[in-house]
């Protein structure tokens, strides 16, 4: 291989990382290591192949160009890759200690470089590291500053997001989702910046969604999410991250989607001996077994990590499910204490709170509790805390058989219907049907049906269950024993009308953001629950039975 | 009016309990004798029990009366019904039916969990594992 042609092998692969090519880049770097072992070559590579999932032959790989950018004298392009290594060692291998290594490494390197983008690259990796919300704002505002003066695109908007998480953190939520926001409008609409700033601004977004409990964000980001992947024909870029793949499906009330995306994502983290990049899956998959009313399996993924933030909310969910109320209020209590009730960061615990104190028989706890809800409701553009306040009142109304319950609940459904939160909706019409059972049994009867078609429609088996024992308890027909909901899961049956239109297990996937692995898995289930043995009678078994959408 | 007698009896605890303003009992209680009653009682408690509260767990009114479920926690640190001071933490419930006329107390009835108070104090210790 000639000079020149490494040159080449360098300019596709970088090509093709533009373009999220994975493979196609990995095989354009791997020939140029071939030949000169370079460390732009291994840098390239090493990036490849942190796409393809392959995290630990990335740092190998990139540890090696490490070495031969020292080795060049390149401290900056050196030090870069310290703050990047640094960064995968803590945040998906929990090795602190290799973490504060590498960021050691990158603050002696650029003492030696003249002040520049790499400074704010420093700061940007101090932020993470820390802590302490406020010293992490301080440092990704500073990174912020001087990202402007250097014109670098992509530290410019990591330090605008990463800066956004800091303010969630702090309690400057509506400050912190605004910076968040305006990342994400620049990364999706294809300002000059690398996939890797693409995939850590999505992240950061998701995390701190989750801080402040706000699900209709990413809700609203995944249609443009999935418009831009559709653009740029970046089926694999949705997939890096699993678990906000399953954010996305469960915020549009897709759980069946979410529960086949956080398994795959735990099996392959637990595989890989890895953790999540931003929210834990195993919380989130407990989270989805309660809704599902498979509680000793969420008590075994929660099973060691209970104790942890991250784990709060489905332990509670976990415990109010069983019947202990006690229990999940005590927890409840603490991290309201520990976030401060003024706190907007503490309304989700707050509108649970209410929950477990009326089962518990407490109602006043629980009115103060709906009255703090309310409060932190005040502020503008809060509609869903409004929402859950007016939940949360008419919850406690609903306990002292109060008249006002059944329009506060009422006003509860309409808040999240128009939020597009089809879930939450859909509990909150549960509760109208409870309460409108004494005086009109008719409406119960009414709501109760269209809350138990909704959440049969999303997965939530233990609450539709509900639904129908309330119809039942109100002289309906509801059904009894476990649903039927067909032989197939809705993605099967998804996938099933998708094979019926003749395409194949490449296209499905595409079409679906799944794998052709997985779609292929899904046409084997289907054939197998069936009992048919060709993809072609799948296809007329589809046009017999299935409904036109 | 189910709300407002049941927010007299919030403000009850609220100031004169948990607020430590013994004075104003007589804003909320018409009988002298009550009155004084209470004042004693809220004084001796206070005194037993320094940072003394009293948290509301359920109100139910119906009528002219309201029932209150109540839990009383506080660390015994002066003397309680002869006990000195144990340096225990003490948590106990506590049935209440006020009866209202005019937006006062007129009839009051209590309940308190004594008895295991008693025991919390005068137990032995379990010894730490």
């Amino acid at each position: 291989m000639t000079v020149a042609d490494v040159d080449s092998a360098l300019s596709r692969g970088y090509e093709a990382l533009a373009t999220g090519d994975w493979a196609g880049a990995r095989e354009a770097f791997e020939e140029a290591v071939a030949a000169s072992d370079s460390p732009e070559a291994l840098d390239g590579l090493g990036r490849a192949l942190w796409w393809l999932r392959d995290e630990r032959a990335a740092i190998v790989h990139r540890e090696r160009a490490y070495a031969g950018f020292r080795r060049d004298g390149d401290l900056a392009r050196a030090a870069r890759i310290a703050l990047w290594l640094s960064r995968e060692y803590a945040l998906v291998f929990e090795n602190d200690a290799a973490a504060r290594g590498w960021l050691r490494r990158a603050e002696r390197l650029l003492n030696d470089v003249a002040p520049g983008a790499e400074q704010g690259w420093l700061d940007l990796a101090r932020s993470e590291s820390t802590r302490d919300a406020e010293q992490a704002a301080e440092l990704a505002a500073s990174a912020l500053r001087v990202a402007l003066e250097t014109g670098d695109a992509d530290l410019e908007l990591r330090a605008l997001s990463q800066l956004g998480l800091s303010e969630v953190s702090l309690g400057r939520v509506d400050e912190g989702l605004e910076h968040l926001d305006e990342a994400m409008a620049a990364v999706t609409s294809g300002e000059p910046s690398s996939l890797e700033t693409f995939a850590d601004v999505c992240c950061l977004l998701m995390l701190a969604c989750e801080r402040a409990g706000d699900s209709e964000r990413p809700q609203q980001w995944s249609t443009v999410l999935e418009e831009f992947v559709r653009t740029y024909d970046h089926v694999t870029l949705l997939a890096f991250c699993r678990t906000c793949c399953a954010d996305v499906y469960a915020a549009n009330g897709r759980i069946d989607a979410a529960e086949e995306e956080l398994v795959a994502a735990i099996a392959e983290l637990t595989g890989a001996g890895q953790r999540s990049r931003c929210v834990n899956p195993a919380a989130r998959l407990a989270e989805i077994r309660v809704l599902q009313g498979r509680f000793a399996e969420a008590e075994e993924l929660l099973a060691g990590f209970e104790d942890e933030p991250d784990a709060l909310r489905a332990a509670v969910l976990l415990r109010l499910a069983r019947g202990e109320p006690a229990a999940a209020w005590a927890l409840l209590e603490q991290r309201i204490a520990e976030l401060g009730p003024e706190n907007v960061l503490a309304a989700p615990f707050l509108e649970l709170l209410v929950v477990a104190r009326i089962q518990d028989l407490r109602t006043e706890p629980a009115r103060a509790a709906a009255e703090a809800l309310s409060v932190l409701a005040e502020q503008p553009a809060r509609e869903r805390i409004a929402a859950m306040a007016a939940l949360a009142r008419g919850r406690v109304a609903a306990s002292q058989g109060a008249d006002r319950a059944t329009s506060l609940l009422q006003d509860a459904v309409n808040g999240f219907a128009a939020l597009g939160l089809r879930l939450d909706a859909a509990r909150a019409r549960l509760d109208l049907s409870r309460a409108l059972a004494g005086d009109s049994p008719d409406l119960a009867v009414d709501a109760a049906r269209r809350a138990r078609n909704e959440l049969e429609a999303l997965g939530a088996t233990r609450a539709a269950d509900e639904a129908s024992a309330l119809m039942r308890s109100l002289g309906a027909k509801g059904r009894a024993g476990p649903r039927s909901v067909g032989l197939l899961s809705r993605r099967e049956t998804e996938v099933l009308r998708l094979l019926a239109e003749g395409l194949s297990n490449r296209q499905i996937a595409e079409r679906l953001f799944i794998s052709p692995k997985t779609a292929e898995h899904h046409v084997g289930r289907i054939l197998g629950k069936l009992g048919l043995k060709a993809r072609s009678e799948a296809a007329a078994y589809a046009v017999r039975n299935l409904e036109a959408e | 009016m189910a709300e407002d007698v049941k927010d007299l009896v919030r403000s009850y605890y609220d100031r004169v309990i948990n607020g430590r303003d013994l004075d104003a009992v007589g804003e909320f209680f018409t009988d002298e004798r009550l009155v004084e009653g209470v004042r004693r009682g809220g004084f001796s408690y206070l005194q037993a029990f320094p940072d003394l509260h009293v948290s509301v767990d359920d109100l139910i009114a119906e009528g002219d009366r309201v029932f209150c479920r109540s839990t009383m926690t506080g660390t015994h640190d002066g003397e309680y019904k002869g006990i000195p001071a144990t340096g225990r933490h003490i948590a106990a419930e506590s049935a209440e039916v006020f009866r209202i006329a005019d937006g006062k107390f007129v009839g009051y009835w209590c309940l308190a969990n004594v008895a295991g108070l008693m025991r919390q104090l005068t137990e032995e210790p379990v010894p730490a594992a």
